[in-house]
């Protein structure tokens, strides 16, 4: 584990919740990718998995100005100064900061489950597996080959989709290139987005799509204040929505 | 029937008497075992826990328990390295308390991680920036201290005594206890400040977490305090009631006295430090993340919470303490023990529940926690473990040294 | 060598402190992980190459492009959108990306199966052979030929050449009963009819709008082509300030929809039309329509203008939908200005028929600002080039059978209209008039739990003799079969997709299958040709192909032939950029280039033909745009001036208002699918907590209606009309107007698997169908409720 030492690469993601139609093709892409189990029961929320968790906004307002808006949120790939709150607290090292990406990992296979990360987000990003996961017989079949499943008693989060980054750097290097161009890695739900909500690429480079969006007057992260630097940015014109993302007072 | 194994000079009550209680503190640990065995067996769904609450009764307890036993190391600083000599009377049963707490802590710890096989991995995989790592290397270590320190009374069984190898390492052991209390107190005072660093270090929980100052060397020291402060009225509270059950004198009063005052001033201080911590935290901290004080307490976890550790749980007991009167009334004694030791589990319950109830994003919405019984028995066994511990080594081991001369045999 | 004690303590120590300077126990203790992780129960994903093939959803009409993953070229990992694709861009919907829980679903069927005991009970539907199924269902058709008219056919796809061998089959066997499952198209073919002269449907040029005014769609929440439409609202979205996209949404609901435009009206239920015909209001008295179309291009504007005067200005308007006049003339005045400006309609996903003059109200506004064939406007769906199939044979049976009135005409409405009337069908069968059904086949469709409504419909199954089901899954419906036919999934199966409804330009999409099918289904198609080829006469003639792939073949053979139009096959393709009448010429050179690239990338579109001028558009007697509809006289309905022209008629909800106080209105929404599959884990995982929690769904309400009846948040209470009564809990939201019970539709299963079946309630078992008194085209918005806690 090392320092924030924000190198030329910073993976980012820039979701404009204008755009957003909340349909949900994410979360739902997120959970095909990697290979996200699911039970017959999934209404107690709070022990449900979902990588990419929509959440409901409303103005609170009555009818008829009411309004909602759904806000899809990965893991925010906090990029906080030393460290993330996650990785900061983890015991054995499981979850950890690539500081030549930026990149959030999370390493079941390490994780001894005490959920003391759990504890330390307060982007509800991070999820525990309570039960083993299981496929009705034969939807096992549809498991993808890049992302091992989880077993009971580990804790798992969204990754920012990096096999994808492996798979992208294995066929540059293939051809020959040590840098990738931008387009070449892009996460599940990014791609599947109907509505182009989404946007993904290297914040550290200003040149990119992120780096400006981020940039943008409707720019704004989830908590701004706690100083965790989240790398996923929102877009909002829309004031409410704003007021919502960060708990000012 | 076991009378070969019971102190010379010592009236215990019969062996048949002594099973029927063994009896129901084997249920108790049954109840517990069981319930442990379904965490292992099923996973810790069968808990109240979820992605709200990665932390509940579980931590909660290890927490609250781990503060309580500081009266192992605290009295043991008193003892040896300080020098009361009155207090030791009173040592080796504070000596067994700590290693209970202890080690029923590190049992609740295992059914706590999701993973208990990999649970070296925290030695394995050390991150040394986490507090959990701190706390899971200074209790392991401590545990080993106590058990070191447990290790001659345990030799010094009338049975055992008789070889001479082990009454030969004992009396060495005894020589230099000295050392192990003073590796105890360096030990146990760093985890129990970790233990505060735990949460402090949250900061994306504004609840727990503190900043610059107020995280070191403040919390450290609050959380040393807060352990110290109560562990000894644990220590305390566990004396009353072996005396209450067996009906005898079996510690100077002197010795009880003593350790009340140093309670009560040590108390007093704590609650010093703590209104500070929490005034600080009211009017800067937490504004300054934007978060209103009022904001922190919402229903069940209202301010009654606060209300009840400092003033009920904190100013109270500390006054009684403070009162040589007032602690030299048995009934009186006993209650601010009580309301001590209650103060520490509201604390860590707070610091733990109350900390990851509290809705962080706006549009979060407060939860509450309820556990199950898979979660209140192996706590509640780890009571009844304590009762086991204490019980043998009363009835086997030469626990009170005063014991023959407070009570001759006619 | 000798080995004395010493060397041997020395080798031992040796050997011991090796080992443990080797990496091997710190590698084996490190293994401990990796293996702690692996339990054997715990599945493992099979490794192996990777590849991707692309072809066509199916899972909804919207038509997208799609691309699966395969694993050593057999296991489907993965589905997602193809990027070359027009409609979807790459983009996909949940139900698109959940499409492999379907393939691999617990709920599918195996081997035909036959009912062996009484009807519903699933455990005595029993596995036959092939062979034995279409034995049996040629000889119960040999046997009721000469009753032809006895065989119904419901359909939930309405276009394809899967549907039209079904209808082909009924027609050749000389039965006139082929039906499609209602839907707001049936209601928008006949406006078009009406108005335009031909029932094609509307086709909008959405992404060329600079104002969308929605009266009571789901356009974001499947209403169309559901992904076509979420990125048409992201393209919105993304324009630059000066290019803003305003959309109005008009809806009693604070829907998505509602929240996702810029402005929200928030209407009386079942008021939209009202309001459109407001807004024409506006547009005629301040002069703002397009004159140069109303003068030269329509017929009837006098009439249409007095009526708006007389009936709709401000202020009428303002009392019926309850939206302040002067928003309405506000929104007026802006719908007129932003050109080009398109309203649509139909209501949520387009599943409810609708009237057709709340449709034709829509349509006037869009004619009155002159975006009829327009870009950025709507137009209609361009059929595709398609060659026709040899004529049906008809021999004297399917002669004499051509003859008999349909099932859904009947005498209490001006019917049989050009439309079917799904809700005469089903009273019909109930009442054995004209004539009893005898068997009834169900083609990709539920509508034993699908149709609003259902009660009806699953009482007129007991009057049939034989249902027979093609389904491929443990529906509702194939519960209540006697033999059922279970075909290949959509990634299973060759096919055609047609246009997708609503767009602007043709697409033509072919899906193939991407794996070997996993169990021994057959295709529906084929299944019709071996049965017409084991019955005599007309009907084996009509089907002279040796299997569906040749029959298929036959009619893309018009599309080789058209001379334009292109297989999509890169990237970034933009049909409305160019605009239609952009000619595109084709990149194949023969039919077997384009069955082989279609097969490849999926997609055939054409932008060449242009849209159809004014003065060609309409094949009205006039040849104009109607507001006043002389086919509708022509065809005989009856009526005064007001019957021909858009206006608003009052729904009355049904049930009576004293002991059903409140309204209860259905919704749909894009995570819960409505079409005849069930919806898949994926998305139900996705519901939140106060949609459905443990089997409970929840009835949404204002907290004013709550209040008056004592109710907090999660109350469980009893929703109950004159249809029936169900159990949810409630949950409240400003988003529900006061007194109006909103309860979401596709829940309610007792079909299908453990992940669906019990979660919910099913609406359509409590909703009451209205029909248009004229049209007999129904509605299922307005049934009288209550609701009390339980
Ligand atoms: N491409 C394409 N194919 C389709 C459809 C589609 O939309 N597009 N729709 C499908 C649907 S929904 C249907 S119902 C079928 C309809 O398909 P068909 O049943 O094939 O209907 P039509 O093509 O209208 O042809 C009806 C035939 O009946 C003849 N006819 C007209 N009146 C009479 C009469 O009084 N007596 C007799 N004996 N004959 C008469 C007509 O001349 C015509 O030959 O087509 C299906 N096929
Ligand atoms: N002039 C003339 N008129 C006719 C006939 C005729 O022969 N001649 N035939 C009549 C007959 S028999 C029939 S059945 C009708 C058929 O006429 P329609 O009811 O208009 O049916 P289709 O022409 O098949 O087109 C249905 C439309 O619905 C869309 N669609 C498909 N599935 C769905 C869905 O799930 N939801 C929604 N919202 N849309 C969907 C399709 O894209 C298509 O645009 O036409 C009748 N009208
Ligand atoms: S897929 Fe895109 S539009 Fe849909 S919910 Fe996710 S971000 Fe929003
Ligand atoms: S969002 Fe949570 S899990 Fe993700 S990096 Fe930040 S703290 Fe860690
Ligand atoms: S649950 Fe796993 S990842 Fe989280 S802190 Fe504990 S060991 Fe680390
Ligand atoms: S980036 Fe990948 S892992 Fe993260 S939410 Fe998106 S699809 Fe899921
Ligand atoms: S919109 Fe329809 S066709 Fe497109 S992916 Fe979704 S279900 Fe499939
Ligand atoms: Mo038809």
């Amino acid at each position: 584990m090392s320092g924030n030492k924000s190198g030329k690469l910073r993976y980012g993601m820039v979701i404009d919740v204008d755009k957003c139609t909340g349909c949900m093709t994410c979360a739902v892409a997120c959970q095909q990718e990697n290979n996200i189990p699911f039970r017959e029961d999934e209404t107690k929320k709070v022990r449900s998995i979902t990588w990419m968790e929509i959440f409901y906004l409303d103005n609170g307002q009555p009818y008829p100005d009411h309004r909602k808006a759904y806000l899809p949120r990965p893991c925010l790939q906090c990029d906080a100064d030393p460290y993330p709150p996650c990785t900061f607290v983890c015991p054995v090292n499981a979850t950890q900061r690539d500081e030549e990406t930026g990149l959030v990992s999370h390493i079941p296979v390490r994780c001894i489950g005490c959920r003391y990360c759990i504890s330390a987000c307060s982007y509800h990003a991070r999820y525990f597996n309570w039960w083993d996961p299981k496929w009705p017989k034969p939807m096992e079949e549809m498991l993808t080959p890049e992302v091992s499943t989880r077993m009971r008693g580990v804790v798992e989060k969204c990754t920012f989709c990096v096999h994808r980054l492996q798979l992208a750097k294995e066929k540059a290097f293939l051809e020959g290139r040590r840098e990738l161009e931008e387009g070449e890695y892009v996460p599940a739900c990014v791609e599947a987005c109907p509505a182009k909500a989404m946007t993904f690429g290297n914040l550290a480079d200003s040149h990119s799509e992120v780096a400006k969006l981020s940039k943008s007057p409707k720019a704004f992260r989830l908590l701004e204040k706690l100083g965790t630097k989240p790398k996923v940015i929102y877009l909002s014109s829309q004031e409410w929505i704003h007021k919502l993302a960060d708990n000012v007072v | 029937m076991d009378s070969a194994l019971i102190p010379e000079g010592v009236k215990r009550c019969s062996f048949k008497a002594f099973c029927l209680w063994l009896l129901v503190i084997f249920g108790v640990i049954g109840w517990g075992l069981l319930g442990g065995f379904l965490v292992l067996w099923k996973g810790l769904n069968v808990t109240g826990l979820n992605d709200y609450f990665g932390f509940g009764l579980y931590i909660t307890a290890d927490l609250a328990i781990i503060a309580l036993g500081a009266g192992a190391f605290f009295t043991g600083f008193l003892t040896y390295v300080i020098g009361k000599k009155e207090l030791k009377d009173i040592i080796n049963l504070a000596v067994v308390v700590g290693f209970i707490c202890y080690t029923g802590a590190q049992l609740v710890l295992l059914l706590e991680i999701g993973q208990p096989i990999r649970g070296w991995f925290s030695f394995w995989h050390p991150n040394v920036h986490s507090m959990l790592t701190e706390v899971i290397f200074c209790i392991t270590c401590y545990t080993i201290v106590l058990t070191i320190e447990f290790l001659p009374l345990i030799l010094e069984n009338r049975q055992l005594d008789k070889v001479p190898e082990f009454h030969f390492f004992s009396h060495n052991l005894h020589e230099i206890m000295v050392v192990f209390a003073a590796t105890g107190t360096f030990l146990s005072f760093f985890h129990q400040g970790s233990l505060g660093g735990l949460y402090g270090v949250m900061f994306a929980r504004p609840f727990a977490f503190r900043e610059g100052f107020f995280i070191w060397p403040w919390t450290f020291f609050l959380f040393v305090a807060s352990a110290i402060a109560s562990g000894p009225a644990l220590t305390i509270l566990v004396t009353m009631m072996v005396q209450g059950i067996t009906r005898k004198k079996l510690v100077r009063r002197e010795a009880i006295s003593l350790l009340a005052k140093v309670t009560g001033y040590l108390l007093a201080f704590y609650m010093l430090v703590k209104i500070l911590d929490t005034w600080w935290w009211a009017t800067h901290t937490a504004p300054n993340m934007g978060v209103s004080f009022s904001e922190f307490f919402q229903a069940p976890y209202g301010l009654w919470l606060l209300f009840a550790e400092i003033v009920v749980c904190g100013i109270i007991p500390a006054i009684i303490l403070l009162t040589p009167k007032a602690r030299e009334d048995e009934v009186l004694l006993i209650v601010a023990c009580v309301l001590d030791c209650a103060g520490i589990v509201i604390n860590r319950f707070v610091f733990t529940v109350q900390n990851l109830a509290l809705p962080v994003m706006p549009f979060d919405r407060l939860e509450i926690y309820v556990p199950t019984w898979q979660e209140w028995a192996p706590t509640v066994a780890v009571i009844a473990y304590g009762a086991l511990l204490i019980s043998l080594s009363y009835r086997y081991l030469p626990v009170f040294p005063r014991e023959r001369e407070l009570n001759p045999i006619d | 060598m000798k080995l004395d004690r010493r060397a041997f303590v020395k080798l031992i120590a040796g050997g011991v402190g090796g080992t443990l300077l080797s990496p091997l126990p710190w590698k084996l203790a490190d293994d401990t992980a990796i293996w702690s992780q692996n339990w054997f129960w715990r599945p493992s994903p099979e490794r192996g190459g990777t590849t991707a093939v692309k072809t066509v959803c199916q899972l909804c009409p919207g038509g997208c492009g799609i691309r699966v993953r395969l694993v050593n070229g057999k296991k489907a990992v993965n589905i997602d959108g193809n990027p070359s694709h027009p409609v979807n861009q790459g983009g996909i919907c949940p139900l698109g990306a959940s499409g492999l829980q379907y393939l691999y679903g617990p709920s599918r069927i195996e081997t035909p199966l036959k009912q062996t005991g009484q009807r519903g009970d699933v455990t005595t539907l029993k596995p036959i052979s092939w062979d034995e199924a279409l034995e049996i269902l040629a000889t119960k058709l040999r046997g009721m030929r000469q009753k032809a008219r006895g065989l119904v056919c419901v359909s939930g796809k309405r276009q394809g050449t899967v549907p039209e061998l079904f209808a082909r089959f009924l027609h050749a066997y000389g039965s006139p009963n082929y039906f499609s499952m209602p839907a707001a198209a049936d209601a928008e073919s006949l406006g078009m009819l009406f108005s335009q002269g031909q029932s094609k449907l509307p086709g909008y040029d959405l992404e060329n709008a600079k104002m969308i005014v929605s009266f009571g769609t789901s356009y974001i929440e499947g209403w169309g082509a559901p992904a076509r439409m979420l990125l048409a609202y992201g393209n919105w979205r993304s324009k630059s300030k000066r290019d803003r996209v305003r959309v109005v949404q008009v809806e009693t609901r604070g829907s998505l929809s509602a929240s996702k435009a810029d402005d929200w009206v928030a209407v009386a239920p079942g008021t939209e039309a009202a309001l459109a015909l407001g807004l024409a209001q506006v547009i005629i008295s301040e002069g703002r329509y397009d004159r140069d179309f109303v003068n030269q291009y329509s017929h009837g504007f006098d009439e249409f203008r007095r009526l708006l005067q007389r009936n709709y200005t401000p202020e009428k308007v303002a009392a019926v939908t309850g939206v302040e006049k002067e928003k309405i003339s506000a929104l007026a005045r802006e719908f007129a200005q932003a050109k080009p400006a398109v309203a649509l309609s139909g209501w949520g996903q387009g599943r409810m028929q609708g009237s057709i003059y709340d449709f034709l109200a829509v349509q006037s506004l869009n004619a009155l600002v002159g975006s009829l064939h327009k870009p950025g406007g709507v137009t209609t769906t361009p059929s595709v080039p398609l060659a026709a199939w040899p004529e049906v044979v008809l021999d004297a049976v399917s002669l004499e059978g051509e003859k008999e009135p349909r099932l859904d005409g009947a005498s209490e409405f001006q019917a049989p209209l050009p439309a079917s009337l799904f809700y005469n069908l089903v009273k019909n069968i109930n009442q054995g008039k004209p004539y009893p059904a005898q068997m009834l086949w169900v083609y990709e469709a539920n509508p034993a739990h699908d149709l609003a409504d259902v009660k009806p419909f699953i009482e007129a199954l007991s009057k049939i003799e034989t249902v027979v089901s093609f389904s491929s899954f443990m529906d509702e419906t194939t519960q209540l079969a006697d033999l059922v036919l279970p075909g290949p999934t959509h990634l299973e199966r060759l096919e055609d997709v047609p246009t997708p409804p609503g767009l602007q330009y043709p697409v033509f999409g072919l899906s193939k299958p991407v794996l070997m099918p996993r169990f021994a289904t057959i295709h529906p198609g084929d299944i019709l040709i071996k049965l017409a080829k084991s019955l005599s006469g007309g009907v084996a003639s009509s089907f002279p192909w040796s299997d569906y792939e040749t029959a298929l073949r036959q009619r893309m053979k018009g599309l080789a032939e058209r001379g334009s139009g292109r297989v999509a096959d890169e990237p970034g393709v933009e049909p409305w950029k160019g605009g239609q009448g952009s000619n595109l010429a084709p990149n194949y050179d023969s039919f077997d280039d384009l069955w082989d690239k279609l097969g490849e990338h999926g997609c055939w579109y054409d932008t060449s033909a242009a849209m159809p001028s004014w003065g060609s558009a309409f094949k009205t007697p006039s040849g104009k745009f109607e507001f006043y509809s002389q086919i509708m006289r022509q065809i005989g309905i009856r009526g005064n001036d007001i019957t021909y022209l858009p206006h608003f008629e009052q729904v009355e909800p049904a049930g009576d208002p004293n002991e059903y106080p409140l309204l209860l209105v259905p919704y749909e929404t894009l995570i819960i699918n409505n079409g005849p599959v069930a919806n898949p884990p994926f998305m139900t995982k996705m519901l939140f907590d106060f949609e459905l929690k443990g089997n409970d769904c929840f009835v949404e309400i204002n907290a004013k209606t709550a209040a008056s009846l004592g109710l907090k948040e999660g109350d469980r209470v009893a929703v109950e009309t004159e249809r029936g009564s169900l159990k949810a809990r409630v949950h409240l939201t400003g988003a529900a107007r006061p007194d109006v019970v909103f309860i979401p539709t596709g829940l309610g299963h007792s079909g299908f698997d453990s992940y669906i079946k019990g979660k919910g309630v099913n609406a359509n078992a409590i909703v009451v169908a209205q029909q248009d008194k004229v049209t007999g085209l129904a509605t299922w918005w307005g049934t009288r409720v209550k609701i009390y806690k339980v």
